[in-house]
């Protein structure tokens, strides 16, 4: 299998009033194409913080120092964290999407659905769009007023070259010459598909007419997740998209997801706090820990047998459908980052702590095919 | 069994104002007649969606509103009161007088808001016994030591403000000081929620421990069916306002009866693997608790729907072992289900 | 044990924050210097007569102003009051009419916000739009109707000003209320029975006043000018009596000397009016540092 997004020695820090939070500590990780990617942990084990910065939408205090993000994308590789800002702002979006958990602060209250689901069309694929309405125009069936026609076609022409022409924009805002409305008419037919694909009920009429007041939790998290798959991206990744959505809705979602794998997107990153998630939907698995990635595996291996320390007593502490007697629990805390333990982020909390562990990190090793695991057990032998 | 509460035909409207004389133009029905038992030293979970009045049942039990209509009867501890107290509509200094507002206490959802941020441990701690009254400073003291000590925190603990603490920390303290005045009865609100996974083990296991100890009773409100399972004997369903199903833990997951308790145990996310099973996904969304369907509510997501759903509104019954079910289909439902999905849970 | 309390703590980081902001720096000399100059006023300006320390002395009954020389260091005004003596005695005036506007402007202020936020409802109502009529009539024009109707003198200036001073207390208090009532912690404080205004004084009044005393902070210096402003147009202490504001009154016939020499009597009000200014302005910076230093959302960052 080949790798969609290898993630090399990626560490990233805050800077805070407090000191240094050494939020991702040399996290190396592929993900492969056509897979379900789990991104497991408690909060504030750095998961988010990875995919943001994969993403390079960390916020203020913090900064990603080193490491590579490297992107395969149709025969090409490159790396994220050197790219510049703006082939960023064109890739985020494009082929890389991402989803977040809180819907509402995703979408814009006071404009449509429509137009917000239009919009990531009208960004990315303008040129597409330019060039469909260019067709419709040279069809015979057009019965534009003549001029209007010429006019039209000629813009549609430059715009099919160039989407981002100064003289278009300024045309687009001038009465009598805005001719960007059947652009977005495009963009909002595009946008109704997309809609239906996702099983948005009576698409056509919440597109038009449905702000993000009018809608339901589970409902709007549809909508961001349509406007995150809009332009097919090859990687989509999932912050806990589902986890303020009720029982019944994140059903819908993880369904929905699935669908989704099969059909239009590759790759998913799915980041979460939740091992029933992870269990259903994921095919491979990643745990993490203080900044750490401690395990990645298949999904079967992670569940039936685990090999860190901290992904067993994890697995231990949540409830089962076949739970009987008591649970365990890990004792302790997670870490404060600014100072985080030494050696093995996890051994003051470890059943199986070695005098090796307090003093070094853990090599990541592969101890069967497909199975990654940082910890000094598995190291010596 | 002891009776320790019993809800009666229990009602919250929130109204809604509007106009320009702010004149009440419709209502929330977050509770539209509730019938519950509540046994002395059971923990009873309380499940359900977002808005379907789990957290309204709870606060309408311990006092943090008036119901609209219906009664809270309590039998006290110990007095052979047969006939129970109706504190639906008592006021909050004569629910003092009493004696009964310091039985009756609640565990908050998120600790981070459930503590005065300006106030110490220590103080917070406190609160509740102060309110009691009759106790010197020495006494007071050594009695925050013991709670801080049973819910496994130390002395040092003591002068530090909450947002030193960590989240599962913190929970404990919330959990101190509910427990501080000897109640009956806890409602816990959701309070694993906010918790990490592995800190969610450590307060769950607190819990049950503390509840053996003192023979506490629990109404464990939450949406979290496996969190319920290990900690409850008891579940109730709730869905728009009303209870669809009661039922012992061993068959609420074995012999599930109404079709939304099926939906709900076919959606929850389960960690194991080669848990292959037939889900029932529901389609569309909770409708709104202003204007509620018609019949049963259950009706417009409901794949086994007849006609008599949209028209009747079915009553909880008994169906033998304490199991209640408001079904008009309960008999046929596990067939019903069975032939559509497969044989699963 | 002592220097490990929590309280102190957490005292040590507000004062830390308020000192890393230069202006608050300059702010908090101006006041030091403000007080100092109030506590050893008697050491700084000798009185004349210890009985009355308030009333300025004065060098003779002629009008025009004397530059400063080596009796009157910062020269005599108009009725040759001394303006030094004047500047420094001024001082605990100053503090004295800032100081009571303020305590008695919060404590009707919060206390009507208070419960307006808590209880809601018609009391919110009835309180909020009381509030509404203060406010609807001119700061100046109430004030100065009060103190013509109590009688001149500096008190009546300060009761005046404070009974309309309050009025933007209740609704910066109320809407910080309205956010805190629906939180856990009071509610959790309901379950636990503790009496409404037991909730009021120890869960949200110390949840909600900063933003208000941030105010009160800046407020004080303008209120200071207000009595000032009131002294000026003659409504405020008797003639003589050293305050800023009747100092600027008596200068006022000298604002531009004659002819020949605009600036000549330049004394009479650069060094009441600067006083006046400096003063103003350390409240400012100090009500400044401190919405920095208490702003939750800045602090911890």
């Amino acid at each position: 299998m080949t790798a969609i997004l290898e993630i090399k020695d990626l560490v990233t820090n805050f800077y805070t009033y407090e000191g240094v939070v050494k939020a991702l500590n040399k996290i190396s990780l592929d993900i492969e194409k056509g897979v379900t990617f789990g991104l497991v942990g408690e909060s504030g084990c750095g998961k988010s913080v990875a995919v943001r910065s994969i993403m390079r939408i960390i916020q203020a205090p913090g900064v990603v120092e080193s490491g590579q993000v490297i992107f395969h994308s149709n025969g090409d590789s490159t790396d994220l964290l050197k790219l510049s800002e703006e082939s960023m702002r064109d890739l985020r979006g494009n082929q890389i999407s991402m989803i977040f958990q809180e819907p509402n602060s995703a979408l814009n209250p006071i404009l449509s659905i429509g137009e917000q689901v239009s919009e990531s069309f009208l960004f990315h694929q303008k040129k597409d769009m330019c060039a469909k309405v260019l067709a419709n125009l040279n069809s015979s069936g057009c019965k534009t007023f003549v001029p209007w026609k010429h006019y039209l076609r000629f813009i549609y022409q430059m715009a099919a070259k160039n989407d981002r022409a100064f003289i278009l924009k300024l045309l687009s805002r001038i009465p009598f010459f805005k001719w960007d409305r059947r652009a977005k008419k495009e963009a909002l037919n595009r946008s109704i598909d997309i809609m239906e694909k996702l099983h948005v009920p009576d698409a056509e009429n919440v597109a038009r007419n449905s702000y993000p007041h009018n809608l339901s939790g589970g409902l709007k998290q549809r909508i961001v997740i349509a406007i995150a798959l809009a332009c097919n991206p090859e990687l989509l990744i999932s912050d806990e998209a589902t986890s303020n959505l009720d029982v019944t809705i994140q059903a819908q979602i993880l369904e929905l997801f699935k669908e989704l794998k099969k059909e239009i997107i590759s790759s998913i990153i799915l980041i979460t706090h939740d091992l029933g998630i992870v269990a259903e939907t994921c095919e491979r698995v990643g745990v993490m820990y203080a900044g750490n990635l401690c395990e990645v595996a298949d999904v079967e291996m992670i569940f039936n047998n685990p090999k860190h320390p901290y992904t067993k007593v994890l697995l231990d502490s949540v409830p089962k459908i076949s739970q009987e007697g008591k649970l365990l629990s890990i004792e302790g805390n997670v870490p404060n980052l600014v100072t985080p333990p030494p050696g093995c982020r996890f051994h003051p909390r470890c059943r199986d702590a070695m005098d090796i562990c307090s003093r070094e990190l853990p090599a990541t090793i592969e101890i069967e095919k497909g199975h990654l695991v940082a910890c000094h057990l598995y190291l010596n032998k | 069994m002891e009776k320790l509460l019993e809800l009666k035909k229990l009602k919250k409207y929130y109204p809604i104002l509007g106009g320009v004389l702010r004149r009440q133009i419709n209502s929330v029905k977050a509770l539209d007649g509730i019938d519950l038992t509540i046994n002395r030293g059971e923990c009873l979970g309380l499940v359900g969606e977002s808005g379907c009045g789990k957290t309204t049942t709870g606060k309408a039990i311990i006092k943090l509103h008036d119901p609209t209509e219906g009664n809270i009867l309590y039998y006290k501890d110990g007095n052979g009161d047969k006939k129970g107290v109706d504190i639906a509509y008592m006021k909050r200094r004569a629910l003092k007088k009493k004696g009964i507002r310091s039985k009756l206490q609640m565990v908050f959802q998120d600790p981070t808001t459930s503590m005065n941020p300006r106030m110490l441990v220590k103080n917070v701690i406190a609160e509740p016994l102060k309110e009691l009254g009759n106790m010197g400073s020495k006494m007071l003291q050594d009695r925050v030591l013991e709670l801080l000590g049973l819910v496994g925190l130390t002395r040092d603990h003591l002068l530090r403000y909450p947002h030193e603490f960590s989240g599962g920390q913190r929970q404990r303290i919330a959990v101190a000081r509910a427990i501080a005045t000897n109640p009956e009865f806890i409602v816990m609100d959701e309070p694993t929620s906010a918790l990490d996974v592995s800190v969610q083990a450590q307060i769950l296991n607190l819990l049950v421990e503390l509840q053996e100890k003192y023979n506490l009773t629990y109404l464990f409100v939450t949406h979290h069916l496996l969190v319920v399972k290990y900690i409850s004997q008891r579940i109730a369903v709730m869905y728009l306002g009303k209870i669809v199903e009661v039922s012992e833990t061993k068959e609420f997951f074995n012999k599930p009866i109404h079709p939304y308790t099926h939906a709900l145990l076919s959606g929850i996310p389960i960690p194991e693997i080669g848990m292959k099973r037939k889900r029932m996904i529901l389609t569309g969304d909770v409708p709104s608790p202003i204007s509620p369907p018609d019949g049963c509510r259950f009706h417009n997501r409901c794949p086994f729907v007849e006609e008599r759903c949209r028209i009747e509104e079915p009553l909880p019954e008994d169906i033998g072992n304490h199991h209640l079910v408001a079904c008009h289909r309960k008999y046929e439902v596990e067939k019903l289900f069975g032939d559509t999905y497969g044989n699963s849970h | 044990m002592i220097e490990n309390h929590p309280r102190l703590k957490e005292f040590k980081y507000t004062f830390i924050r308020i000192f890393r902001n230069p202006t608050a720096i300059l702010g908090f000399t101006l006041l030091f210097v403000f007080i100092s100059v109030a506590v050893f006023a008697p050491y700084i300006a000798p009185p004349k007569n210890e009985d009355r320390p308030y009333m300025m002395p004065h060098y003779g009954y002629s009008m025009s102003p004397k530059a400063p020389s080596e009796k009157a260091i910062f020269g005599t005004t108009e009725g040759q009051y001394d303006i030094f003596y004047g500047v420094v005695w001024g001082t605990r005036t100053a503090f004295k009419i800032g100081i009571y506007i303020i305590i008695m402007a919060l404590l009707i202020g919060v206390t009507l916000g208070t419960i307006a936020g808590y209880y809601g409802g018609i009391v919110d109502e009835i309180i909020m739009r009381c509030v509404d009529v203060v406010f609807a009539i001119p700061f100046l024009v109430l004030a100065m109707a009060i103190v013509v109707s109590f009688g001149r003198g500096l008190n009546v200036i300060i009761f005046a000003i404070a009974l309309i001073a309050w009025r933007r207390y209740p609704r910066v208090i109320r809407s910080g209320i309205l956010n805190l009532r629906e939180e856990e912690f009071i509610q959790a404080a309901k379950v636990m029975g503790v009496p409404d205004w037991k909730i009021m004084i120890r869960h949200i009044i110390p949840n909600a006043v900063f933003p208000v005393i941030v105010i009160a902070f800046m407020d004080c210096g303008s209120f200071v000018l207000i009595a000032a402003f009131m002294s000026f147009l003659g409504l405020g202490a008797p003639k003589g009596f050293a305050d800023w504001g009747q100092m600027i009154a008596l200068a006022r016939n000298y604002i531009v000397g004659p002819p020949e020499a605009p600036l000549k009597y330049w004394f009479t009000i650069v060094y009441p009016g600067g006083a006046i200014i400096l003063f103003v302005l350390a409240w400012n910076l100090i009500g400044d540092a401190f919405r920095d230093a208490f702003d939750p959302k800045l602090r911890r960052k």
